[in-house]
């Protein structure tokens, strides 16, 4: 008779797979490479601007159905605005995204949309693991989809925007 | 001199055969034409590129092209063509012809040819042991420049090769084939994309503006016998990969709202505007060559199907208005290497397209059926605009309300009422 696998050894094995990361001030594990990662909350934009400020070398496209982001705010922050294409897609937000991964040249995809529904956001789940992309998904509310691979949460401090983990996929 | 010479085996190959040489420019820039045959002086191309990479790289041409050929190499003209016709080193007494008329296809010493055969000259070497004197009265002018070009007397004069203006490639389709869809129709325009791109690429250019027509066959109920796109792309193009999805994701669009009427005759694509590009060599050990072209074939694609408006870098510009503190371009070389920050206080990360009145109830701010209670007010600053245009002054503040959230409010100076400008998401 086969040996059972302990939990730990079966999460060990697991571990085997888990995903790349890119380091993030104010989260540990960073955020996954080629994966898709929900954040929702005050202070989300804040927050993935940190993001991209301490990783100004990283190429960004950033897509929203109607772009209302200040780019004079990146600015500020120390986002290098060279590195950031924005794309105003309205209905085509899906195609926009699934382009720029295809494209194989953005390492960093940030989407602004209230919902994406499963089918299209399983299409972009599996072309960021082809892409390697760090894909952030910014949503007004939490969503419960499962090709997303990361879930925060962020709320505003006064030491700045904290992050919870409500979701991670091994 | 080193010349290859490559003989064209289809007989309909004279409308080819320009554009085939065009396309041969890339390798060399001394090539011309003659009946049949392409002649490239490559001697001087030899420091860049090896026999054997130049044969690849025509054979490559010649599928591209869809065409067969068979290729001779020679230190002249006359030797390249005959080696290319008889394959083989050492020529027969026959290649006397194309040495007296390097050119062009002619039978004018087909008699002489045949009698010095039957007086045992097998092969063209053994020509050169006839005494030169004789050569005029037995064989006429031909013979004596076959002579000539023969033992390196003459130099051959190059004819005037001149790429036509226009690129355009077309593809008419056999009368038994009946195509109404434009999915079999993409693998014919794919091979003439890569036919106009490689004739420009030749000339240092890429596609900036192109065309695609389709000719549909002329029933008497068909509307529209010509459907016509045209395509100007946000950066030069210079691959299939990069103009293929372009062209078919606007004509599949098109197609889906209206389909043709009739089966398609031919297929056109065209180069309206081409834009010089810089000779590029692959680099093996850095790949920002080919990230920059895909990246411009993924905003060409995004800019084709969005517009030009919906995709784009920002670029910072000096004002202290939020609404005029940057533009919208797509040329990373227009900023500024140091960008000054102004000494102001944080922006906002969202703004409003244009400010919405709020309603003030005693500590909150009402917004249509949104309501905030403000918890704190910071930050508060004055911007007022230029008086030659429309004199503006608001007093900008952050807003805390219950919940976490920050609001970037101001006061209109002069009306007094509050407006929401942005939020510090």
């Amino acid at each position: 008779m086969k040996e059972a696998y302990s939990l730990e050894q079966l999460k060990s094995l697991m571990r085997v797979t888990e995903k790349e990361s890119v380091t993030c001030p104010g989260l540990e594990m960073g955020l996954p490479k080629g994966a898709i990662t929900e954040i929702s909350g005050a202070g989300k934009t804040e927050f993935v601007i940190q993001f991209l400020a301490s990783h100004r070398h990283l190429r960004v496209a950033w897509i929203e159905e109607s772009l209302s982001v200040f780019p004079f705010g990146f600015l500020q922050r120390d986002i290098d605005l060279e590195k950031v294409l924005f794309i105003e897609a309205g209905a085509s937000l899906v195609w926009s995204a699934l382009q720029v991964l295809k494209a194989q040249v953005f390492p960093v995809l940030v989407l602004y949309a209230e919902d994406i529904d499963l089918r299209n956001l399983r299409r972009i789940q599996v072309l960021s693991e082809r892409s390697g992309a760090v894909v952030i998904w910014l949503t007004p509310k939490v969503q419960s989809h499962w090709p997303t691979h990361l879930r925060l949460q962020t709320n505003k401090t006064p030491q700045g925007v904290e992050a919870h983990i409500l979701k991670q996929r091994f | 001199m080193k010349i290859i010479a490559v003989l064209l085996k289809n007989e309909s190959c004279d409308d080819v055969l320009p554009r085939l040489a065009e396309a041969c420019l890339r390798l060399s820039p001394q090539v011309a034409v003659g009946d049949r045959c392409l002649f490239i002086e490559i001697g001087k191309s030899l420091r860049i590129y090896s026999d054997q990479t130049l044969l690849l790289r025509l054979q490559s041409l010649l599928r591209r092209f869809s065409v067969t050929g068979q290729i001779g190499i020679g230190d002249d003209i006359p030797t390249a063509r005959a080696r290319a016709f008889f394959q083989n080193q050492r020529l027969p007494i026959e290649a006397l012809q194309i040495y007296a008329t390097p050119f062009r296809v002619s039978d004018s010493l087909s008699k002489p040819i045949l009698n010095l055969k039957r007086l045992g000259l097998q092969f063209l070497d053994e020509f050169s042991s006839l005494p030169m004197a004789s050569l005029a009265s037995r064989f006429g002018k031909d013979g004596v420049y076959a002579r000539h070009y023969l033992d390196h007397v003459r130099e051959i004069a190059w004819p005037y090769f001149q790429p036509k203006e226009q690129i355009s490639e077309s593809e008419t389709l056999n009368e038994g084939a009946i195509i109404r869809e434009f999915e079999p129709l993409l693998f014919l325009l794919k091979k003439n994309v890569d036919r106009a791109l490689l004739r420009l690429f030749s000339q240092g250019k890429q596609a900036l503006e192109v065309r695609v027509r389709i000719h549909l066959d002329k029933y008497s109920t068909v509307q529209e016998p010509l459907r016509e796109w045209n395509f100007e792309f946000a950066f030069p193009q210079g691959s299939v990969i990069g103009v293929l999805p372009i062209l078919r994701e606007r004509i599949e669009r098109d197609l889906q709202r209206k389909p043709f009427e009739s089966p398609v005759e031919k297929i056109e694509f065209e180069i309206l505007n081409g834009v010089v590009s810089q000779g590029r060599q692959k680099d093996f050990f850095n790949k920002k060559e080919e990230e920059s072209e895909s990246f411009n074939a993924v905003v060409s694609r995004l800019t084709e199907k969005l517009g030009f408006d919906h995709v784009f870098l920002a670029q910072p510009i000096e004002s202290y208005f939020p609404d005029q503190s940057w533009r919208k371009t797509l040329d990373a070389h227009s900023f500024a290497k140091e960008v000054e920050k102004p000494p102001l206080l944080p922006r906002p990360l969202r703004l409003l397209k244009k400010p919405q009145k709020l309603v003030r109830i005693d500590s909150y701010f009402v917004l249509r059926e949104r309501k905030w209670r403000i918890t704190e007010i910071k930050d508060v600053e004055r911007l007022s605009g230029a008086w030659w245009m429309s004199e503006v002054e608001r007093e900008y503040f952050r807003a805390e309300v219950a919940g976490g959230e920050e609001l970037w409010i101001f006061q209109d100076s002069v009306t007094k009422d509050f407006y929401l400008h942005g939020i510090f998401d």
